[in-house]
């Protein structure tokens, strides 16, 4: 699976226009939801956020899996023009090629691949980007991204004999 | 999604083993299967060419999400895998680098073979199959949200654009055998699922609770064959192939069977209350009602209207449109590795339902999803939301309408 990290709510209002911006959020539910930067209550976080600064945000979509074809299926509202991403990077990419003429912005980061324990409900960064090279083996919360004070779970874990 | 592609050939493959080896291939069946790499189909042809050339394949095993190492746990102590898991020297992966780093902690113990290579990640695109739009450093490449497609990453990285090619083994005649269905000659690998090598050979045989990822089950009756020398009617999908098999697929009394079947079924659910979602999917419920020409149903309707199970936040469970094929109890036992959803209740009240009929958010479901991947009917499907309105209206939409 593929981990991320939010970006800072500056970031994301930095590329929005009051004035002239009729948003869309979509929101992927698989890794971004695992990794505690997506998912359902995430989105409408951010939009609560956003309608109370005073954005116009016409409306959201949680989509199963942005990365795929499924996005497509995001119906969005003729006077849209401007999606926020709440997905990976590879789901931004889709959103950008299903929708041409929208601005898009995104609001995650990638940061590499993860290892999960969904019992424990650990990730372990397993395969990050060269920015984020110093986070490999470093575990987060599940839902959350919360980090872990301690790495003594997933990486040295026991096998059930 | 994750972007892989296999990195050696079937001879390095080869070079890795030795023909004492006690082998279990496995797959995850999400990304890499996207990528062409991983999944049953797979599994099953690799284990083929093995086998073929000498080698021991002693299980083979699918599982849903291949980096969640509780999944991997779940399987490796299976009841039913638990023997060959133990007994295995080597296990061969059909996963991404990331999934493998989970089996190597998972199976700490044996020697697991890396097959493919990770690049980054992309999308699943419906003209191009998969494409890398965010390459990891090391491959040199720039990103590219319009994607770098299979085979030109394989140019480009010097990797293989495809799976193994079964003619890299030494299939003999001998493991072959020969029979007719419906009076044409078919021949397939000896022991081979009957509805499976029917359906390659472009015979179709009805059946919905059969499917290819999952164990025979024999349950719908869908599929049931005439076979010359047997008393009864046999179930295609539990039927082994055998050398001077004389088989008929349909006929009239098969086909008078299997609407008598289909309006049964109809006739025990009000599957039209709700909407359906199985975007880009056939509903195979549907689709068989069409092929078999059956419209209406000369049986007492069931009435009743079942509770839908929304409580997960990504599967909605809709019992209306449960013919109880089984599929999706199959995909949770074994290509989750949970049992986690099962038959509950008895007689017409009899349904899917996790745990003794508790909700789904009340349950151990890790949300891989192998249940939706395999339900006929929508009734186990991907969720889909809308947020609308002054107040961010929450409502379901239903995109397979």
């Amino acid at each position: 699976m593929i981990f991320t990290k939010s970006k800072k709510y500056e970031d994301i209002t930095s590329k929005l226009d009051k004035d002239n911006d009729a948003i869309a959020i979509i929101g992927c539910e698989t890794c971004v939801r695992t990794a505690g930067s997506g998912g359902e209550a995430k989105l409408v976080s951010l939009a609560k956020q956003l309608k109370k600064d005073g954005y116009n945000v016409v409306e959201g979509f949680m989509i199963p899996s942005t990365c795929t074809p499924k996005t497509y299926f995001a119906d969005v509202d003729s006077k849209v023009n401007t999606i926020v991403s709440l997905a990976c990077s590879a789901g931004s990419s889709n959103m950008k090629r299903y929708f041409p003429t929208c601005k898009l912005v995104e609001s995650i980061d990638d940061i590499g691949l993860m290892v999960t324990d969904s019992k424990k409900e650990i990730i372990k960064v397993s395969m990050p980007y060269a920015d984020y090279k110093n986070e490999v083996n470093n575990e987060y919360d599940f839902y959350t991204g919360a980090k872990r004070d301690t790495n003594d779970t997933l990486t040295n874990m026991e096998v059930d004999k | 999604m994750i972007i892989s592609l296999r990195s050696i050939n079937y001879e390095e493959l080869k070079n890795q083993l030795t023909k004492e080896d006690k082998i279990v291939i496995n797959s995850c069946d999400t990304c890499i299967k996207a990528c062409g790499v991983g999944g049953k189909a797979n599994i099953n042809l690799l284990a083929d060419m093995l086998e073929s050339d000498g080698y021991n394949v002693i299980g083979k095993d699918l599982i849903s999400i291949g980096c969640n190492v509780k999944l991997l746990k779940e399987h490796k102590n299976d009841i039913k895998k638990k023997d060959y898991y133990d007994e295995a020297t080597v296990i061969i992966p059909l996963i991404c680098e990331d999934g493998l780093e989970a089996m190597q902690m998972v199976f700490e113990d044996k020697k697991v073979i890396q097959i493919t290579k990770t690049v980054g990640i992309g999308n699943l695109t419906m003209d191009r199959g998969v494409v890398l739009t965010h390459p990891f450093e090391n491959t040199k490449l720039a990103k590219n949200d319009e994607g770098y497609d299979i085979y030109e990453l394989a140019e480009k990285l010097n990797l293989y654009d495809s799976f193994f090619d079964k003619n890299d083994a030494k299939i003999s005649e001998n493991d072959m055998v020969k029979f007719t269905v419906d009076g044409n000659e078919v021949v397939a690998k000896k022991g081979r699922n009957l509805l499976d090598v029917c359906e390659e050979n472009g015979i179709e045989i009805p059946h919905i609770c059969y499917h290819k990822d999952l164990s025979e089950f024999g349950a719908c009756r869908l599929c049931l064959v005439k076979i010359k020398g047997r008393r009864d009617l046999s179930p295609a999908c539990c039927t082994r192939v055998e050398e001077g098999m004389e088989i008929v697929s349909k006929d009239e009394e098969l086909d008078h069977n299997r609407k008598v079947i289909l309006e049964l079924i109809k006739s025990s659910r009000n599957y039209d209350t709700y909407p359906t979602t199985i975007p880009f999917g056939t509903n195979e419920y549907l689709q068989m009602f069409e092929d078999l020409n059956v419209d209406s149903s000369r049986y007492e309707k069931n009435d009743v209207v079942y509770d839908i199970d929304d409580s997960s936040p990504v599967i909605r469970i809709d019992p209306n449109k449960c013919i109880l094929c089984g599929r999706c109890v199959r995909a949770c036992e074994e290509v989750a590795g949970m049992c986690n959803i099962g038959f509950v209740n008895r007689g017409s009240k009899t349904m899917i339902a996790a745990g003794l009929n508790t909700k789904m958010n009340q349950s151990d479901c890790a949300t891989c999803m192998a249940c939706t991947n395999v339900c006929p009917t929508g009734a186990l499907s991907e969720k889909y939301i809308h947020f609308s309105g002054k107040d961010f209206k929450k409502e379901d939409f239903h995109p397979g309408n």
